[in-house]
């Protein structure tokens, strides 16, 4: 992902112009983390959408896209002091969950009008049963014990960060965890029977 | 267990364990529960174009949104549109055009004044009340004027240069150029009397009042031999 980067001379490079920045050479290393932030976070704010979203991939990638997109107008908002990532992933954690609203909204009316909702579309590789099982069972979680588990145990952020994410307490993303890993077990226990687990580590 | 950092990228590592004490507590079975849901539980492999797709969107999105940039600039002034407006209706309805020069179109469209109404009805020219001060004045020019020796030659060559000129072609006019010959009595008179040449005042030969009684003998002199001159 490192050839993505575009050109320093590119137009895209002059970026928006900031007021509140000193300098120009300030904003234009702004714009700089922010293309290596497209660049190297990419796969990672894809998987995460998808993965909050239950494995909805357009609704992943629509979501990425206007995360990153918000980034880019809000840049000169961003207090260069601050680490950009985690800015960046609060602003998809917020749209993710504006899209999961805006998908209850549609859910009401779909039933409403005895339509099927969107499926989630799993992954065309590996192993198709596990997959879907796995998937079954992270639906089974509710939105904030999904968000909890996905932060912490599948993408990696600590409680703190992920509280921050969330806008939530520490305690109460504890308590979220604790439940998944329940019923996580409960759905999955047929796989630890099976020795599954044990096999791919 | 190995406890890995995240020094730049939050949470950028695959088969991250937390290293919070409480999310250590997990048991084997969790953890390999944990660790297949990393592993299998995320999209199919992406694409390296995707983000490279997206900046160059970006850049085409921002290329496209210029002029619209420029557009909203100029309506955040949109609204200095009302005001103005106002003030030039406010202008108009003082009165501003007429403070101003005609213009040509509309001085063109006025009809020109008709030559009849601007001569007089007839040939007779009422000139008004004497000026009470003009005698006094001319009395006063005369007695100042310096003294002239006039002859009887003077006067004819005078007459003579005056002929056509002062008279007037009146039938009643006993004294006309048309009838003797000769220009008026009291027009080339005053003719004389106000030239220049006699009523010099620096001049070394002012009148005296002789001279005006000289020059009214010789004036029926004068008129008589230009009546037998014209006559021959």
């Amino acid at each position: 992902m490192t050839s993505t980067a575009p050109k320093p001379d590119s137009p895209l490079m002059k970026g928006p112009v900031n007021a509140a920045h000193a300098s120009q050479d300030e904003a234009r290393a702004l714009e700089l983390r922010y293309q290596a932030l497209v660049s190297s976070q990419w796969e990672k704010a894809v998987r995460m959408a998808w993965r909050l979203l239950e494995g909805d991939r357009a609704a992943a990638e629509d979501v990425v896209q206007e995360s990153f997109l918000r980034a880019w107008k809000a840049l000169p908002t961003f207090r260069s002091d601050a680490e950009i990532s985690t800015w960046f992933f609060r602003i998809l954690v917020r749209q993710v969950g504006n899209h999961q609203r805006w998908k209850g909204v549609r859910k009401f009316w779909h039933g409403l009008l005895k339509e099927q909702t969107p499926t989630a579309s799993l992954p065309q590789t590996g192993d198709q049963g596990l997959q879907r099982r796995l998937t079954e069972a992270m639906q089974k979680l509710s939105p904030g014990q999904r968000e909890a588990f996905v932060l912490v145990h599948l993408e990696g952020f600590s409680l703190q960060e992920a509280a921050e994410l969330l806008d939530r307490s520490p305690g109460t993303l504890k308590s979220h965890l604790h439940r998944a890993l329940t019923t996580l077990r409960a759905e999955l226990n047929e796989l630890v029977e099976e020795g599954t687990f044990h096999d791919n580590p | 267990m190995t406890t890995l950092k995240t020094d730049h990228i939050p949470g950028s590592q695959q088969g991250f364990m937390p290293e919070d004490p409480e999310l250590e507590s997990l048991s084997v079975a969790d953890r390999r529960m944990v660790e297949t849901l990393q592993s299998h539980y995320q999209p199919a492999q992406m694409e390296s174009w995707e983000a490279r797709r997206f900046l160059e969107g970006l850049e085409a999105r921002r290329q496209a949104h210029a002029p619209a940039a420029a557009w909203r600039a100029w309506n955040r002034f949109g609204w200095l549109s009302v005001p103005l407006a106002c003030a030039a209706l406010l202008v108009l309805a003082l009165g501003w055009p007429s403070a101003q020069p005609q213009p040509a179109s509309v001085a063109s469209s006025v009809s020109p004044i008709p030559k009849s109404a601007v001569e007089p009805a007839s040939d007779v020219i009422t000139l008004g009340e004497p000026d009470p001060n003009f005698n006094a004045a001319a009395s006063q020019a005369i007695a100042d004027a310096a003294p002239v020796t006039v002859d009887a030659e003077m006067i004819l060559a005078m007459s003579s240069d005056l002929d056509g000129v002062v008279g007037s072609d009146d039938d009643d006019d006993e004294l006309s150029t048309s009838e003797t010959g000769s220009p008026g009595l009291e027009d080339s008179t005053l003719a004389l009397v106000f030239s220049e040449e006699l009523v010099a005042p620096d001049s070394d030969n002012a009148w005296l009042p002789d001279d005006y009684q000289a020059l009214d003998a010789l004036l029926p002199e004068a008129l008589n031999g230009t009546s037998e001159q014209r006559s021959l």
